[in-house]
């Protein structure tokens, strides 16, 4: 089966971007395919690669990004919802005239339209709340 | 490509800064890549539809975009605005009320569906 996968929460203040994870791993594990991680709301987080994690505690981000690398998977993260919280990529700084670009290479940043185009083309869309 | 049931379900208040905004935006968008998209307006939810006048972020008056859309369909849980002391004519667009029972039709008759 052809799963797409909507985060909406960070990895700070939710088990959502974890959880997609585990479930994200279940489904490679069994021959499944991810047609696209799409990363919303807060989620966009997950692409900020300015975060650090303390020592011994879980990076998830660094997972995702290490699980995608592994498997092709396509990571997505929403451009509005990115630029409200600060997650820029490199074009996004130029524009808005930002100091630092800070969206981890491993994700595409792009717009709604793929969201509803994950939603459209997977099997099944899993939504993952904050 | 026959178009696909993408059901958005709001259940949350419209006090969580960005977000409900963001939950428009999804469902216009869903609705320009002309898919069959509905609304379901459920628990706090239903609060999404109060007009609350000159507020900032005031969610309800996007929605009063959604017939310039191709939105097939807005609808309540009944039972969430009574709790709440709301009716259907106090809520800013036409909506469908549904029983608890047609909730549970609505959603099992779905392609996709989205929760907020």
């Amino acid at each position: 089966m052809n799963f797409a996968i909507a985060i909406h929460g960070d990895a700070a203040t939710s088990e959502s971007p974890r959880l997609a994870l585990r479930f994200a791993r279940a489904a490679i594990a069994k021959g499944h395919r991810i047609h696209r991680v799409f990363f919303y709301h807060a989620g966009v987080s997950v692409a900020n690669s300015l975060v650090v994690q303390p020592q011994g505690e879980a990076d998830t981000a660094a997972e995702w990004a290490a699980f995608a690398k592994e498997h092709g998977v396509e990571l997505a993260v929403c451009v509005a919802a990115a630029l409200r919280r600060g997650v820029l990529g490199q074009d996004d700084a130029t524009r808005y005239e930002r100091a630092v670009a800070n969206v981890n290479p491993v994700f595409q940043i792009v717009g709604l339209g793929q969201m509803i185009e994950a939603a459209i083309s997977a099997d099944r869309f899993v939504t993952f709340c904050a | 490509m026959t178009p696909r049931r993408i059901l958005f379900v709001i259940s949350h208040a419209p006090q969580r800064g960005a977000l409900a905004l963001e939950m428009l935006d999804e469902l216009l968008v869903g609705a320009v890549f002309e898919q069959e998209v509905s609304a379901l307006f459920i628990d706090e939810g239903v609060f999404q539809l109060v007009d609350s006048g000159d507020t900032q972020g005031n969610v309800a008056r996007g929605y009063r975009a959604l017939p310039t859309y191709d939105v097939s369909e807005v609808f309540v849980d009944a039972d969430s605005l009574k709790k709440r002391g709301l009716a259907v004519d106090s809520l800013a667009i036409p909506v469908r009320a549904l029983t608890r029972g047609g909730v549970r039709k609505l959603v099992a008759g779905q392609d996709v569906v989205v929760p907020d």
